[in-house]
Order: structure tokens, then C-alpha cells, then sequence
């Protein structure tokens, strides 16, 4: 970095200014560089300076706009651009780090170690081109560099050039052989040899691909990962009999991976998978088998789980739960065990309690638990499998008893713990879960540094229960603030990684934070932001409404009521804040415990709805396995979208909604879709051509569903669907909840359908399907046993 | 039922979850990230494929100098742990097995090392009985609750003479 326009003296000052960034002596640097101001004030590489030493030194503004001022002055200067451009990174702005550093290293910068930076935040960004240009730009001045070349491969992959990728590799390996004074190291060459084999597999060079994996086959140590990209070629060209000898080698390493089962299936089909005798194949054949040979099966199986670990049982049998027919014969294994030895029968008491519960049938669960709990006093598990079925019947303190009791039996265990302030908040207990969860924490240290995202969703979760929002949204953004974290956290390793030549590791880390969202507590945690945040949003519309008019005798009461909520929100707050309390008054300031700071830039209603829309552009983004979940965060976005006018969100929304249907969630998923197709049906026939343009997701989007019959009777379908549910749950009219009702009554074509579904022959709401189909089983499993012969 | 895998980095978030439910040592994403970066091929995790849980782990690495300074390959094991719902089913046997072979094949190790709390039966009980480690030396306060660790030490090729 250098500065013209100064005398050799002043030269010299700078250059120490320069000593003093590096040494991150902010304080003097900002009084020396004033003092050089005096002499040049319109030399804007010093403005710069002083700019940056402003930023650091708590002027954090003032120093970000002076930066930019210097920037606009001299847009010529690469080192006015370098520092805006340091300054930008400092605030995490990255995108627009880029930006200055490029305009810098245009300008003439040839500071490797920026170019080297920029490419790396390049990456970060996932600006591909921009870290090719610059990686080449890299290797141009330092070819010499074997990290240089690397770091250009993987730039070439990035953008989808892999015939330059697979010349750059045969460069590369000339400069590795001359490079002496560093001989790569044997497990660089495995690293390396890998990943070019998985790079001519990505590019479909299977030319390529299939010599690779006979020329390094030497070279490579790493056999699971040789054999798992040996059987992804062999897939790739449709060579199934070698692709099985691939999968048969990955067994004898890893005879206990799941994964290599399914690939040997998917390789052939007709495989017989029960030759294989590990308790994972056993235990996953066992669904495949029916009657008595389930039965020897499933005793043989659970057999010797008595002798040993017991307590994890229930768990690997828990799938076979989905299939009617197997769970009454697992009942009677169960009860076999109970007139044999004690400790026989302690087990199968616990059993047959998971297996009430499994079925829903609390009460019993409960009774036979505690059945078990007096025959043996002193097993954790019992208890925690007695505040499972409490919590279900909504008991919340008892079973946070429940929990105590075993967390007790067990100090030491972090498990247990864990779920005894899982129950205490339950149960709203704060204070409590907060005291349990620092008997494990260090002095000084806290679950936010420790990103304990389980923690704080369950306390976000109680505080949003007794409406305290300040201190319930702060936990759900200090959750978004380490997923955030995580991304940042990627920064560091990316040139870690190419220096290592661990490139298949970089690639998929890559991928997984890209998909960072998709994890069921970022859904959780942004589906509970929103719906905390369209509380605090109605209560400031409705403050609004009082200080706009005169108050009614009723309303008056009603604010009165709203002050003293308030008021304990505040207690709260200082609950949060006691002296001696577990979290210190830094910790509490620091990560803003009260939420003060948040709340502050949630003031109006605009300044809310700009927060939920930033949480649900992620949110609609994300795609993950499990359906309730999915559906308990989208159903949030519902009203805000609607409220906001969004049509295509709406529809994107829709179909969210109907891909996340389940059994437990159908009747209040159906009330959210009907919301969305009322208000989409304003929007017929303008809506089509923009679709088109839309996302991908969305052309694949049910384009009947646009004409106006279909809307119709899409309509109707969820209306028959929704009163079917109604009824099914409900059995008699007056049993409805008043929603129920109201639905009734605003949709009268619903009425019609409910009369009609309670006309029917179909008496489909009289019984309890439950109990229908395990009574049947249970005669059928009686018949076939009568005609067995003995 | 529990498959047996080496981690993705996807996996890292959830193992750090369940390193969060078993031990008191606890670290941030970045330590798993920089395992997972290096080392990817020494990290196992134990997966309930019904569930798609992550419930048992372990988090190793390699250094090429040993505690006296000389130059010696050698495997380390980070962290190891099995959620209390999974144990006694052999999974930390498992995970631990899988990341040996690897320091062993891939990293030419001489040796793994790991701390362990002296009063911690059951991953006592895994290491010197079921997996052949010995004692190497007990380090005096280790842990932040003050408790004695016991460094030990598996070999996996010849011990040098003077050990
Ligand atoms: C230690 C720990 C990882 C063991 O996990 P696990 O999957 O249950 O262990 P395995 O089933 O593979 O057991 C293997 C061997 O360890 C020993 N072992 C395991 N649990 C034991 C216990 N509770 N008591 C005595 N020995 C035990 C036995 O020798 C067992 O062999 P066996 O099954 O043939 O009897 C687990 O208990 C745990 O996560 N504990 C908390 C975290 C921790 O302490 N980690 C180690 C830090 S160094």
C-alpha cells in the first residue's frame, strides 16, 4: 500500500499509521493520523485511515460513512477501496467486501494476501466466476505455488469447467513432483487421487472416471471412500453385477451401515438380505414378516435385549408400530415375560407401558408404569417413561416430578438432566430449567456461547407461552444468530482445506451449510419467531387503537389488564437480571436477554412485518422430513402472507400445506388451506402468466387447479375432507368445538356435505377405528392360532 | 435400529447436539467444522434410521508430534459419546473401531490417544477391556470440576524402545 501526493516525511508518517492498523493500535492511530490531516486534509488515503481507526475505536458509524466518503472522493485509489472494502468484512457485509476488494485489486493492488482473501470471501459469498478470475489471477503471479494450482482446480470445478479442471489436475501434478523441498505426503495423494475421481464422476466423464479408479487404486488408502465412488461409477454406467462387488467390499468394512444395504438393493433387487445376521438387518427384515414366523422372529429378536440393554429396546422396535397386524402379537410377546424371572417381569411391565403409550392409550400406559416403578424404585428410565405418558395427559408439573425423580437416581448424567429441564419448562418452570441447566455448565460459561439451540427453544417456547415476547423473540434470534455463525464459521477453511487437498470435504461443506435451514430447529425456532412476532404486532396495533379514542368503562378494564401483563413481563425481565443468578449481568447484556435491544427495533408495525418476512423467505425455502413440523412453522406464514397480499406466496404456501398433511394435523391444515384458496380465488386467471415466470417449484404447481371449476371443486373436496374430519374426531354435533361450529356456519355448502356425511350408510363416525381394526386383529390372530395344528 | 457411518457435514450440527446431551466438555460448530474439514474420514457417527437422529458420535484427529515433541504419527480421540436412550448396544464399540482402522490405514498411526475421567466406569470399561488401551499416565486435575484424567493409549504399530 503506498500513497502519493506525500512528502517523504509524511511518507514515513503514513507508513507508521500503517504499523500502527496492523498492530491494531486504534487509539494512537486515530490521533496520529488527525495530526497528519492537518497537514494534507485532502489526501483521502489518510482520510481513510483515520476512518478505519474511527470504526475501531467505538465510532463505529462515523468511521463507516467517513470510509465511504474517502471512497467516493477518490474513486481512483485502490487503497481508499481496501479499506472500505476491511471495513465491509468487519460489519460481516461480505458481499460488499467483495465488491471493494475487486475494485481495489483492479486498481492496481497486487497485495497477494488480498487477492488470496477476496478469493476466499469470493467463495463464501458463492461468487464462482469471481473466485476463478481470482485464483487464476493467484496462480499468475505465484505459479510456483502448489496451493495456487489446487486452489485454480477447485475454482474450475466450482463453475462447471471441468476440461479445464482435468488439464489444470495434469499441471498440477508436474508442479507437485518438482516441488521437493515439500513432497506431498501419502495421505495428501489419497485426498488427492479421490477427489479427482469423484471430479471426472461429476462430470460425467466416465472415461476418465473408470481409468482413474484402476490407475490410483494403489495410491488410495481411504477404501470406504474408494469403494463408495467405485459403486457411484459402476451405478452411473449401468453395470450392476460390478457395482454389487463394489457394495460387497463397503459390508466387510462397515457390516453396520444402513446406507450399504439399500445401495446393494438398489445394485439387485433380489437380493436376499437375511443372510445377513446383524441385529440391524434382523430388525429391519422383522417388518417384512407376518404372523407366527413374526412372532418366532420378533422373540429371537427382543430376546436378548433382557440379558442386556433393555432400555433401548423399545426404540429399535418402535417402526413396527405402523402395521396393525403386528402390534397385538408384540403385546403377547411382551406378556410372555411376566410370569417369568424378577427382573424379567420389571422389563416387561416397562414394555407393555411404551406399548399402551405407543397406542395412545395414556391411562393404561400410566398404570402399568407405575406398576413397574413399585416393583423397582431406582431405574431412571422409568420415570422418564412415566413423565412421557404424564405429559400427554397433560400433567406438566407431575411429570416434571416424574423427570426429577430420575434425573436424581443419576446425578452425573447429562441425559437426564437434559430432560428434566425439558419438563421443567414444560411446566413454565424458568427459573428451575435455567438452575438444572447450570449444573453442567463451567464457571462462567453459558448455553449462548455454547450454542445450546435445544435450550433456547425451549425456553423461547415457555416465554412465548405466558406471552413475555421481548425475552421469548430474543431466544429464537440468538438461535438464527448461530446458524449464522455456522455459515461465518466456514470462512477460515476454505484455504485450510485446499492447502490440505481435503477438496471433497470442502465441497460438501459447501452444500450442507447452503442447506443450513433445512434442520428442524431452525424451522421450529423461525415458525414460532413469526407467530411471537405477529403478537407484538397486534398488541402495538391495538395500543394504537386506545391512544387513538376515548376509553369505555370495558376498555379501560381491559388496558388495565394489558398494563399489569405488562408489568409482570417486566418482573420477568428482572428475573431474568437477578444478582447471583445464574447468568451473569455481562451474560444478560450481552446476548440481551431481556430483549431490550431487539424489541427496540421492533417499534412499529412496518418495522415487524419486514422481520417476519425476512424469517419466512427462509422458512418457505426450507425442506425437511418431518411433516408436522414443517407444517406447525408454515401454517405461521398464512396470515402474513394473506394480510400482505402475496398471491404467489399464497399459492407456493398452498402447496406447502398440502404436501405437509398428516393424520395428527389434517383438520386445522385444511382450515389454513381453505384461508389460502378463498384468497386465492380473487386472483383467477390474472395469476397464470406470472406463475410462469415464477420459481421452478411453483410451475410444477397444479396448473388446473387455476381454472375456475377446479378451484370449485378443490373447494368443495377440502370442505367434504375438513367435515369428514369433524365428525370422525367429534361424533355428536353438540361435542364440536365453537370453531367447528363457526366453520359450519360461515361455509354453508360445509353444512350441506356434514348433513350428507351423517346420512350416510358409512357409519364411519360411530366407532373408534382404533379399537375396530386391534379387535379384529385380535380375533384373526385367535382364529389362525385355533387352526394351527399343534 | 442404529446404522453405523462415517459423518457427512451435515452431520456436524447434530453431533454437536448430541455431544451437548452426554458430556460436560462441550465445544462450538467451528471445532466440528475443523474436524470435519481435516479429518473427515476419522469421524463415525451412529444414526436411528428410524428416527434420522444422530445418537452417538465420535470426533477424532490426527497429530504428528507426541507429548515428548518427537515426530510420531498418532490418532486422538476429541470426544466419544452415545445418547443414554442408545447405550450398552454397542455403538461406541463400533464408532470407535471404524475410526481406528482409519488411523491406522489412511494416517499410518502409530498409536490413539484419548483423556478419560478415572471415575468414568463404562468408557473405562469400552477402552482398557474391549478396545486394548493402557494407562499411559493420569493428569492431575484435567477436568474443569478438578477431577484426574487418565491419558491413554492404544498401539497400533510397534512402541518405541524407550516407551
Ligand atoms: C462410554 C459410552 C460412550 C459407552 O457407549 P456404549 O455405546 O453404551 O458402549 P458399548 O455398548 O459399545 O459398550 C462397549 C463396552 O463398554 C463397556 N461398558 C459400556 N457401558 C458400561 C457400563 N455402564 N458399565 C460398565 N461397562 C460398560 C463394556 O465393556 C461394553 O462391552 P460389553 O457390551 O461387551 O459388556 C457411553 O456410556 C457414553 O456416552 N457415556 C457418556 C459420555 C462419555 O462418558 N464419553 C466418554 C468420554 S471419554
Amino acid at each position: 500500500m503506498k500513497s502519493t501526493e506525500l512528502n517523504a516525511k509524511q511518507n514515513n508518517e503514513f507508513k507508521s499509521l500503517m504499523r500502527l492498523l496492523e498492530a491494531k493500535d486504534y487509539k494512537k492511530g486515530l490521533k496520529n493520523s488527525e495530526k497528519l490531516l492537518e497537514q494534507v486534509p485532502d489526501n483521502q488515503e489518510v482520510v481513510s485511515l483515520k476512518a478505519i481507526f474511527m470504526y475501531y475505536t467505538e465510532e463505529r458509524e462515523a468511521g463507516l460513512a467517513l470510509a465511504y466518503q474517502a471512497v467516493l472522493k477518490n474513486l481512483a485509489s485502490d487503497f481508499c477501496w481496501h479499506i472500505y472494502g476491511l471495513i465491509q468484512k468487519a460489519e460481516k457485509n461480505y458481499i460488499q467486501a467483495v465488491k471493494c476488494f475487486i475494485q481495489a485489486i483492479n486498481k492496481g493492488e497486487e497485495n497477494l494476501q488480498l487477492i488470496r482473501d477476496t478469493a476466499n470471501l469470493s467463495i463464501h459469498i458463492r461468487d464462482f466466476e469471481g473466485n476463478n478470475w481470482l485464483r487464476q489471477k493467484l496462480l499468475n503471479s505465484k505459479p510456483g505455488m502448489v496451493v495456487n494450482w489446487v486452489g485454480f482446480i477447485l475454482s474450475q470445478h466450482l463453475i462447471g469447467n471441468y476440461a479445464g479442471a482435468f488439464n489444470t489436475i495434469k499441471l498440477t501434478e508436474d508442479v507437485i513432483k518438482k516441488d521437493i523441498q515439500n513432497p506431498i505426503k501419502k495421505v495428501e495423494i489419497n485426498e488427492f487421487k479421490l477427489y479427482q475421481i469423484q471430479l471426472a464422476i461429476d462430470a460425467k466423464d466416465f472415461q476418465r472416471a473408470k481409468q482413474n479408479l484402476l490407475d490410483f487404486k494403489n495410491d488410495i488408502t481411504d477404501l470406504v471412500s474408494f469403494y463408495e465412488l467405485e459403486y457411484e461409477y459402476f451405478i452411473k454406467i449401468g453395470d450392476n453385477t460390478s457395482a454389487i462387488q463394489s457394495v460387497k467390499h463397503l459390508l466387510d468394512l462397515q457390516p453396520q451401515n444402513w446406507k450399504y444395504y439399500q445401495m446393494l438393493q438398489k445394485a439387485d433387487p433380489q437380493v436376499d438380505l437375511s443372510i445377513y445376521n446383524n441385529t440391524l438387518v434382523q430388525g429391519r427384515l422383522l417388518a417384512q414378516k407376518e404372523g407366527d414366523s413374526f412372532l418366532n422372529s420378533f422373540l429371537q429378536f427382543i430376546d436378548p435385549f433382557f440379558q442386556k440393554s433393555l432400555p433401548s429396546l423399545f426404540r429399535e422396535i418402535k417402526h413396527l408400530y405402523t402395521d396393525p397386524n403386528k402390534i397385538e402379537i408384540m403385546k403377547k410377546a411382551f406378556e410372555t415375560y411376566l410370569d417369568k424371572s424378577q427382573i424379567e417381569k420389571l422389563w416387561a411391565l416397562m414394555l407393555l407401558s411404551q406399548h399402551s403409550y405407543q397406542i395412545k392409550d395414556y391411562n393404561q400406559s400410566l398404570e402399568l408404569i407405575n406398576e413397574a416403578i413399585e416393583h423397582t424404585a431406582t431405574l431412571p428410565e422409568l420415570y422418564l417413561i412415566k413423565a412421557k405418558t404424564l405429559k400427554k395427559l397433560q400433567k406438566f408439573k407431575e411429570a416434571y416430578e416424574s423427570a426429577d425423580r430420575a434425573r436424581q437416581l443419576d446425578l452425573a448424567d447429562r441425559y437426564l438432566n437434559n430432560q428434566t429441564i425439558k419438563y421443567a419448562s414444560l411446566a413454565n418452570m424458568i427459573v428451575v430449567s435455567q438452575d438444572l441447566l447450570s449444573l453442567f455448565l463451567k464457571d462462567g460459561s453459558d448455553p449462548y456461547e455454547l450454542q445450546m439451540i435445544w435450550f433456547e427453544l425451549n425456553i423461547g417456547r415457555t416465554l412465548l407461552r405466558l406471552n413475555y415476547l421481548g425475552p421469548a423473540l430474543q431466544q429464537f434470534n440468538l438461535i438464527f444468530k448461530h446458524f449464522q455463525e455456522m455459515c461465518d464459521d466456514q470462512l477460515e477453511f476454505y484455504q485450510y482445506s485446499i492447502r490440505r487437498y481435503t477438496l471433497r470435504s470442502l465441497l460438501q461443506m459447501i452444500d450442507a451449510i447452503d442447506k443450513r435451514h433445512d434442520a428442524k430447529y431452525f424451522i421450529q425456532s423461525a415458525g414460532l419467531m413469526i407467530e411471537g412476532l405477529e403478537r407484538l404486532r397486534v398488541r402495538i396495533q391495538e395500543q394504537r387503537k386506545i391512544e387513538q379514542k376515548k376509553l369505555t368503562p370495558k376498555e379501560k378494564k381491559l388496558l388495565a389488564k394489558q398494563q399489569q401483563k405488562e408489568q409482570e413481563e417486566k418482573l420477568l425481565k428482572e428475573q431474568f437480571s437477578i444478582e447471583g443468578h445464574i447468568f451473569s449481568r455481562d451474560i444478560q447484556k450481552r446476548f440481551d436477554l431481556s430483549g431490550e435491544q431487539l424489541l427496540d427495533q421492533l417499534k412499529t408495525q412496518e418495522d415487524i412485518i419486514k422481520m417476519q418476512n425476512r424469517f419466512a423467505q427462509v422458512l418457505i425455502h426450507t425442506n425437511f422430513n418431518n411433516k408436522e413440523v414443517n407444517f406447525q412453522a408454515f401454517k405461521q406464514m398464512v396470515g402474513l402472507y394473506i394480510n400482505q397480499q402475496k398471491p404467489l406466496l399464497c399459492a407456493k404456501l398452498l402447496t406447502k400445506l398440502r404436501n405437509n398433511e398428516t393424520e395428527q394435523n389434517r383438520i386445522v391444515n385444511h382450515k389454513y388451506q381453505l384461508m389460502l384458496i378463498q384468497f386465492l380465488n380473487k386472483y383467477q386467471g390474472t395469476l397464470l402468466p406470472y406463475i410462469k415466470e415464477y420459481q421452478q417449484d411453483l410451475i410444477q404447481f397444479d396448473q388446473q387447479f387455476w381454472n375456475d371449476v377446479q378451484i370449485k371443486t378443490q373447494l368443495d373436496q377440502i370442505i367434504k375432507r375438513h367435515c369428514e374430519a369433524i365428525i370422525k374426531e367429534k361424533p355428536f354435533e353438540e361435542n364440536l368445538e365453537s370453531e367447528d361450529l363457526q366453520f359450519l356456519q360461515e361455509y354453508p355448502q360445509a353444512k350441506v356435505e356434514y348433513m350428507n356425511l351423517k346420512q350416510t350408510t358409512h357409519p364411519f363416525y360411530k366407532y373408534d377405528p382404533n379399537i375396530e381394526w386391534q379387535n379384529h386383529q385380535i380375533k384373526e390372530y385367535q382364529e389362525k392360532q385355533q387352526t394351527q395344528p399343534l | 435400529m442404529v446404522s453405523i457411518r462415517r459423518a457427512e457435514m451435515q452431520d456436524l450440527q447434530h453431533m454437536q447436539h448430541c455431544n451437548l446431551w452426554c458430556l460436560p466438555e462441550n465445544y462450538t460448530y467451528k471445532y466440528y467444522l475443523y474436524h470435519g474439514m481435516v479429518w473427515q474420514s476419522l469421524l463415525y457417527v451412529a444414526e436411528d434410521i428410524n428416527s434420522g437422529r444422530i445418537v452417538g458420535y465420535v470426533l477424532a484427529k490426527q497429530d504428528e508430534e507426541d507429548e515428548e515433541g518427537t515426530k510420531l504419527e498418532h490418532g486422538h480421540i476429541t470426544s466419544l459419546s452415545v445418547l443414554r436412550t442408545h447405550r450398552k448396544l454397542g455403538l461406541a464399540n463400533k464408532v470407535m473401531q471404524s475410526t481406528h482402522r482409519d488411523m491406522d490405514k489412511i494416517f499410518e498411526s502409530h498409536y490413539v490417544s484419548l483423556h478419560v475421567r478415572v471415575s468414568n466406569r463404562a468408557a473405562l470399561g469400552l477402552y482398557r477391556d474391549k478396545l486394548g488401551y493402557e494407562t499411559f499416565d493420569t493428569e492431575e486435575k484435567y477436568y474443569a470440576d478438578d477431577e484426574n484424567a487418565y491419558n491413554m493409549r492404544k498401539w497400533f504399530r510397534k512402541k518405541p524402545e524407550k516407551q
